[in-house]
C-alpha cells in the first residue's frame, strides 16, 4: 500500500472537460453564493431532455 | 438413465444437499459457476451450512472473511472481474451478519452482477420463536430481517422446507446466468431446515452446464435500426458495460473503426476499447473528456449499448441533443430516452448491424481526440513545485508506472479523475460506479485479483473509504491475494466537500478542518495496513509523482 497525501482543493476536471451534474440545490438560504448556484441549477434544469 | 436410477435417492440434510448441488453447476468451459462461499458464520449457519460446507471440502471451497458486506464485495468483484461468466456465494447468520449483507446486494443488483447471499433465516417451526436476533414483526408471522433482501435482489426464496430447494436452486441459477435479468440472489435458508434430512433423488445432483444466451435482434427492430444509422450523419456510440459483459470488446472495436464511429464511454463500460484505439475519444458526461462530451453534443444519433444510461452518462439529461438507438439485451434499459428500441446481446447486434451497413463510413473529426490526449498528459504530468500533489498527477504517476494495469476503485473523487484521465489498456478498468459505495475498494481489489490474476490490480481508495470499510485487507494477507493500494489521503471528504461549496454551501462535517471534532485526527495509514500484515509505504509528495522506469512492486507482503 502507497500512501499519498494529496489536495481536496483541487477536482480532477480541467479545460473543457465535464458536464452538468444534477444535485439539487436549496431554493432559498442565507448567502449570495447559494442564490448563484440556485439561478445556476435552474437554467439547467430547464436543458433536461425528460422524454422516455 | 435407467428408470430404477431415476427414481434412486440420497439422504442429505438440505444444507448438504445445496452445497452438492451448487458443487456440479458448471460454466460452458467446465468451471463451477459459483467458485466458493465466502462464510461467517453464527448460529443461524454454523451448524447445518458449516457443517455442510466443511463436508464438501474443495469441491466448494470456504473462505472466511472479516466482515459480511465486504466479503460480498470481494464476490461481486470476482463476479464483475469475470464478465458475469462465473460467481461467488456469501453467507451470513440470520441477524446483523445478514443484514450487513443488504448494502451489498443492493451494490450488486445496481451493477446487474451476479452473487449469491445465503441468508440463515429464523426457525421454519417457529419452535424457540423468538430466536436470538430474531426480527418479531407484530402483525405478519412471516417476516424476518432478511425481507430486507426482497428490493435487492433479482430472485428472493425463504426456504422452508427442505424440498423447496429443488425449485429455489435451478430458479437461482437461472437468475444469475440470465443476461437479461443477471443479478443477485438471496436464498433465506431457515436454520432447522438447513438440519433436516430428506430424500432427494439422485439426479438432481448431476453435473450441469449453464449456458448464457445470446439473444438476436428482432428483424423489424434491427431494419429501423439500420435505416435510423444509413441516414445519419454523425453518430457517436455510448459504450456500457454490456458490451463487456458480452464479450463483445472486439466486435464493438471492428464496428467503430470500419464504419469510423467515435466511442465514448461510461464508467463500467470503460476499458472495453483501449484508450489507444483511434475511435475511442474516452469519457462520457459529467466526468468526460472534452473531446467525447463535444462529439456527444454534435451527434445527430447515439447508439447507446448496454448502458444504463446513468445520469452521469447523460449530463443529467442536458448532453445528448439526438435520438437513440437502445442496444440492449434487458429491455427496461433499451427503452431509456424514448430510444428506438434494439433488444439483443450486444455481440450479436453489432455483427448484425455491420453486416447490413456494409461499407458505410462516417467522417468524424478527431482532431479533438488528440488534443484532449495530449492535454491529459500536460494535467497528469509531475508536479513541478513542493505542494501536495493533485489526484490527477497521483493518476499520471500510477499510470506511468503501470500502464498495464487495471485501476479500479469505487467512491469518491478517483471515479470520476480516473473515468477523466486513466488512459486504459485493454481491460484496464474495474468501477463500481452504479452504486458508488465507499468501502468497496479494498475487498473488491481482492475479488478481482482472485479473477484476473494475469493482471496487477492498482486499488485507488481516498482516506475516507478507506475508514468505512478496510478488514479485508487481513483476509487478503492470509490468502495471499496480492494488489497494489494506492491511498490518497485528503484528510476527509473532499470530494463531496467541492460538491457542497459548488451547490452554494458551504464546508460543513466533510473535510475533518470542519467537522465538530475537538482533535484534529493524525491517522497513521501506514502504521494501520502494517498491522494487518500488508507492507505499506508513505510516499513524499515529489517523488511519487515522478515518472518511475518500472512499476511499484505489486502488493507485497510483510517478510
Amino acid at each position: 500500500m502507497i500512501v499519498i497525501e494529496t489536495t481536496a482543493a483541487v477536482g480532477p476536471g480541467f479545460g473543457d472537460a465535464g458536464h452538468w451534474w444534477d444535485v439539487a440545490v436549496p431554493a432559498t438560504g442565507d448567502t449570495d453564493a447559494l442564490a448563484q448556484a440556485y439561478a445556476h441549477y435552474l437554467t439547467m434544469a430547464a436543458r433536461q431532455s425528460l422524454i422516455n | 438413465m435407467t428408470g430404477q436410477d431415476m427414481n434412486a435417492t440420497i439422504r442429505l440434510t438440505a444444507a448438504q444437499a445445496m452445497v452438492r448441488w451448487l458443487s456440479v453447476q458448471r460454466t460452458d468451459d467446465g468451471a463451477r459457476f459459483i467458485d466458493g462461499v465466502w462464510a461467517i458464520f453464527g448460529h443461524g449457519n454454523v451448524a447445518g451450512l458449516g457443517q455442510a460446507l466443511h463436508g464438501i471440502g474443495d469441491a466448494l471451497p470456504t473462505w472466511r472473511g472479516q466482515n459480511e458486506q465486504t466479503m460480498a464485495h470481494a464476490a461481486i468483484a470476482f463476479a464483475k472481474g469475470h464478465g458475469r461468466r462465473r460467481a461467488q456465494a456469501v453467507t451470513a447468520s440470520i441477524g446483523p451478519g445478514s443484514t450487513n449483507m443488504v448494502t451489498a446486494a443492493a451494490l450488486a443488483h445496481v451493477n446487474r452482477l451476479p452473487v449469491l447471499f445465503i441468508a440463515g433465516d429464523v426457525f421454519a417451526s417457529r419452535r424457540p420463536d423468538p430466536v436470538l436476533q430474531q426480527v418479531e414483526g407484530f402483525g405478519d408471522g412471516t417476516v424476518s430481517a432478511n425481507d430486507c433482501f426482497r428490493p435487492v435482489v433479482r430472485y428472493f426464496d425463504r426456504i422452508t422446507r427442505p424440498e423447496h430447494l429443488l425449485t429455489a436452486l435451478p430458479r437461482a441459477m437461472r437468475v444469475m446466468t440470465d443476461p437479461a435479468e443477471c443479478g443477485p440472489v438471496c436464498l433465506a435458508f431457515c436454520q432447522d431446515v438447513q438440519a433436516e434430512a430428506y430424500d432427494w433423488p439422485e439426479a438432481f445432483f448431476a453435473p450441469r452446464i449453464w449456458h448464457i444466451r445470446r439473444p438476436a435482434p428482432d428483424a423489424d427492430e434491427l431494419a429501423r435500426a439500420v435505416d435510423l444509422i444509413k441516414a445519419a450523419k454523425a453518430p457517436v456510440i455510448v459504450c456500457g458495460g454490456g458490451v463487456i459483459h458480452s464479450g463483445a470488446e472486439q466486435a464493438l472495436a471492428d464496428f467503430a473503426t470500419r464504419h469510423a464511429i467515435p466511442v465514448i464511454e461510461t464508467q463500467a463500460g470503460k476499458s472495453a476499447l483501449p484508450q489507444a484505439h483511434p475511435m475511442n475519444f474516452g469519457a462520457a458526461g459529467v466526468d468526460g473528456s472534452a473531446a467525447a462530451n463535444r462529439a456527444a453534443a454534435g451527434a445527430d444519433l447515439i447508439l447507446a449499448i448496454g448502458t444504463r444510461l446513468q445520469d452521469f452518462t447523460t449530463g443529467s439529461r442536458t448532453l445528448f441533443d439526438a435520438p437513440l438507438i437502445g442496444i440492449n439485451v434487458q429491455p427496461h434499459d433499451a427503452a431509456k430516452h424514448g430510444a428506438v428500441t434494439l433488444v439483443a446481446d450486444a455481440r450479436v447486434a453489432l455483427q448484425a448491424l455491420t453486416d447490413a451497413l456494409g461499407d458505410l463510413r462516417f467522417a468524424p473529426d478527431t482532431d479533438p481526440r488528440a488534443a484532449w490526449l495530449a492535454a491529459v498528459d500536460a494535467h497528469c504530468a509531475a508536479p513541478a513545485g513542493d505542494g501536495l500533489p493533485t489526484d490527477a498527477q497521483v493518476i499520471g504517476a500510477v499510470q506511468r508506472a503501470a500502464p498495464d494495469g487495471i485501476a479500479m476503485c469505487a467512491a469518491g473523487t478517483m471515479p470520476g479523475a480516473l473515468k477523466l484521465l486513466w488512459q486504459a489498456a485493454q481491460g484496464g478498468y474495474h468501477m463500481e460506479y452504479g452504486y458508488s459505495c465507499m468501502g468497496y475498494e479494498i475487498a473488491g481489489a481482492m475479488g478481482l485479483a482472485l479473477a484476473r490474476p494475469d493482471r496487477q490490480v492498482l486499488c485507488f481508495v481516498g482516506d475516507g473509504s478507506y475508514m468505512m470499510a478496510n478488514s479485508e485487507l487481513a483476509t487478503a494477507v492470509m490468502r495471499r491475494i496480492p494488489f497494489t493500494v494506492i491511498l490518497t489521503d485528503n484528510r476527509g471528504y473532499g470530494c463531496i466537500n467541492r460538491l457542497q461549496v459548488g451547490c452554494g454551501g458551504v464546508p460543513f462535517n466533510n473535510m475533518y478542518a470542519d467537522c465538530n471534532v475537538e482533535a484534529q485526527p493524525q491517522i497513521d495509514f501506514v502504521a494501520h495496513a502494517g498491522s494487518m500484515g500488508a507492507h505499506a509505504v508513505k510516499a513524499p509528495p515529489s517523488p511519487i509523482c515522478r515518472p518511475r522506469s518500472r512499476p511499484p512492486a505489486p502488493a507485497i507482503f510483510r517478510r
